[in-house]
């Protein structure tokens, strides 16, 4: 087998306040192979939000990588030099964010944003690509909103340009944080289509990080659940949704309204921990139903439960017959 | 039919944008954003009303002329028998203490530099509900009831977490004992396990308390759970209105239909899909005809000219759309 595109091991991430040392990443694993869709769900504070960045090692200080390795493409990202380290963020990977207005530049028009991104010295007019791009993420009218700026176009506009602009460098790998969070229901559908459609004409591998459950359910093929730093789960999403095996889980799945209203909510009591000074033993025991002594004491390892399918419980066993709910 | 608490009958409000000297020597038109443009709906004591839409159709705004925070341009808001569009400011006290409102967001609504148990208090004071060592038990009691602890009262609202501070929230809009609670996106700002929690709260104060509530949000799933019925709105009317099943198995407006079929479900809908494109128009310049045609996939020639009025095509469930009636005659709607 071939390495895969992304290799992420025992990435930490730590930022220093006040209160003390906020462990935001602790220690997460992962790969991504070419063309997949990989999904990190996880509410606030699971720090899923902190792990793209530091897999593109752009924390910014206080805020500190404080362990672990993260390969692309084959080779070992925190031994490249800062110059290496750059190309890579802009040709290999491109991240897209919840919201674009603060990834766009406002003084300058949608054309030379995506101009700034076309690749140097290939022989064809930067106009007739922009435009080109332009005209494959939907824009209406391309010729006009070419000259646009960002604060006239609306929160779904913007987020196509940022598509476009992440296409002009062709990369292999799209991270995507929360992109259509920020959007109304029908504007978030026709975002989520089109960057499935790109993705795949495009053999691209996408990083989701999300929130809904919902579009993790339409839009990927494996997915990492993570809470208090850790990854708790990790499956293909047909196993996650039919074989849960971690209680965090289950009660996430358990959390979403249906539309149908299939299932009665069944919230997870408590809140989520204060990641400053977290003591060993499951972040999540004091939430769940299915904890005991050794939960709350001991190091919890991450064991394989089924073909491609990994837990972070000691009871993960005990929770084949309760899933599925 | 008992009296409805709430009737609201061609509520308007439109808001001006600013016209400058400069607007007026070009000859430029006034231009006003036209929030709420017509909307009528009765709410019967006890009963829930959801009302939902996306970004812009006017479904805050419409809430916020039903507390009165805005003055509608037109229209009646009859409470309980009273228009309280005709009621002055003076006379007002009593409505607010029967009518209250939960926000998005708590932490926006909360003095910072009070403690959470002096808000409630102060809340109580204003309104002159019982002596002040009743207040006082009154305010344990209502943390209590949200699902706090008596001592919560002494913490800052920035001690508490986003779902804790919408407990207070309600807390707040509960101390008054309203007849009508409207709750604008109270769950929006909160995580998935805490939303759940808040909305099996709400559930269960509806139940004990037996309140009258319009649930505003831009999510169908929370509204699923929480409404008796349901209004869609559109671009600043009612274009949709039915009880809550009915709404979810017989959806008769194009609009309502394409809403339903771009909420990402856990484990796929399995419904009738109008992917929609395109985004709404604004709401300064609303189209011609039945606003929804330049989205709709159904339209017609007569959509482009003449407004649709909300009509009753089955039992309880009106529809603003030309094509829905015909469509739904032809046998044409998913069953």
């Amino acid at each position: 087998m071939s390495a895969p595109l992304l290799a992420v091991e025992g990435l930490c991430v730590e930022i220093p306040t006040q209160r003390g040392i906020v462990q935001a990443v602790r220690g997460v694993s992962f790969t991504v192979e070419r063309g997949e869709t990989f999904a990190l769900v996880g509410e606030s504070g699971s720090g899923k939000t902190m792990t793209c960045p530091a897999i593109l090692r752009l924390i910014h200080p206080p805020g500190r990588i404080s362990g672990g390795r993260v390969t692309f493409q084959g080779r070992n990202l925190a031994r490249l030099p800062e110059r290496d380290l750059e190309r890579i963020r802009g040709s290999g990977f491109v991240m897209v964010f919840q919201d674009p207005m603060s990834a766009l530049n406002p003084v300058l028009t949608v054309e030379e944003q995506i101009a700034e991104a076309l690749p140097w010295g290939r022989p064809y007019s930067r106009r007739d690509r922009a435009l080109d791009l332009l005209r494959r993420v939907g824009i209406p009218d391309p010729e006009r909103r070419l000259r646009a700026y960002p604060h006239q176009l609306s929160g779904g506009q913007r987020q196509r340009v940022m598509l476009a602009i992440a296409l002009a460098r062709q990369p292999a790998l799209l991270l995507a944080d929360e992109p259509t969070t920020a959007l109304d229901v029908t504007i978030q559908a026709q975002i989520l289509r089109l960057i499935v459609t790109l993705q795949k004409e495009y053999g691209m591998a996408l990083i989701l990080v999300t929130h809904d459950l919902g579009v993790v359910y339409h839009m990927v093929d494996r997915v990492a659940v993570m809470y208090a730093g850790q990854i708790m789960e990790l499956a293909a999403k047909g196993d996650l949704f039919a074989r849960p095996r971690h209680p965090y889980t289950i009660g996430l799945i358990r959390s979403v309204p249906s539309i149908d209203r299939r299932r009665p909510l069944a919230p997870i009591p408590g809140s989520p921990p204060d990641l400053i000074g977290l003591g060993p033993g499951c972040p999540f025991a004091p939430r769940c139903a299915w904890a005991s002594d050794e939960c709350r004491t001991g190091e919890i390892p991450f064991v394989r439960v089924g073909d491609g399918h990994w837990s972070r419980c000691l009871k993960a066993d005990l929770l084949e017959a309760e899933a599925g709910g | 039919m008992a009296e409805p608490l709430l009737e609201v009958r061609d509520l308007v409000k439109h808001f001006p944008l600013p016209h400058t000297l400069l607007d007026a020597a070009l000859r430029r038109r006034p231009e006003t954003v036209r929030a709420v443009d017509g909307v009528s709906f009765t709410l019967g004591r006890g009963n829930t009303l959801g009302l939902v839409g996306e970004s812009g159709c006017g479904k805050s705004t419409l809430g916020r002329c039903i507390l009165r925070l805005y003055d509608a341009d037109r229209g009646e808001v009859r409470f309980d028998g009273v228009d309280l569009m005709q009621v002055t400011e003076g006379e007002l006290l009593p409505y607010r203490r029967r009518i209250q409102v939960v926000f998005q967001d708590p932490y926006a609504s909360l003095n910072p530099r009070q403690t959470v148990a002096k808000t409630l208090l102060e809340v109580l004071d204003v309104h002159r509900i019982g002596s002040p060592r009743e207040r006082g038990s009154r305010v344990a009691q209502l943390l209590t009831q949200v699902g706090l602890s008596p001592g919560d009262g002494h913490k800052y609202p920035g001690e508490f977490s986003g779902g804790q501070r919408q407990r207070v929230g309600i807390a707040r809009a509960l101390a008054l004992e309203p007849e009508l609670l409207i709750a604008d996106e109270p769950l929006s700002a909160l995580d998935v396990s805490i939303q759940a929690q808040i909305l099996q709260l709400l559930l269960d104060l509806r139940a004990s308390l037996g309140l009258t509530m319009i649930f505003i949000s831009h999510d169908l799933r929370v509204v699923r759970y929480l409404s008796d019925d349901v209004a869609v709105m559109y671009l600043g009317k009612i274009v949709e209105r039915a009880p809550t099943a009915e709404l979810f198995a017989r959806p008769q407006h194009p609009y309502t239909i394409a809403l339903l079929s771009a909420v990402p479900e856990v484990g796929g809908a399995g419904r009738e899909e109008i992917p929609i494109e395109g985004e709404p128009p604004s709401a300064v310049r609303i189209p011609r005809g039945c606003r929804f045609h330049p989205r709709c996939p159904w339209k017609t020639a007569r959509c482009l000219q003449e407004s649709p009025d909300l009509k009753g095509i089955l039992p309880g469930h009106t529809v603003a759309c030309h094509v829905a009636e015909a469509r739904l005659a032809a046998g044409g709607s998913p069953t």
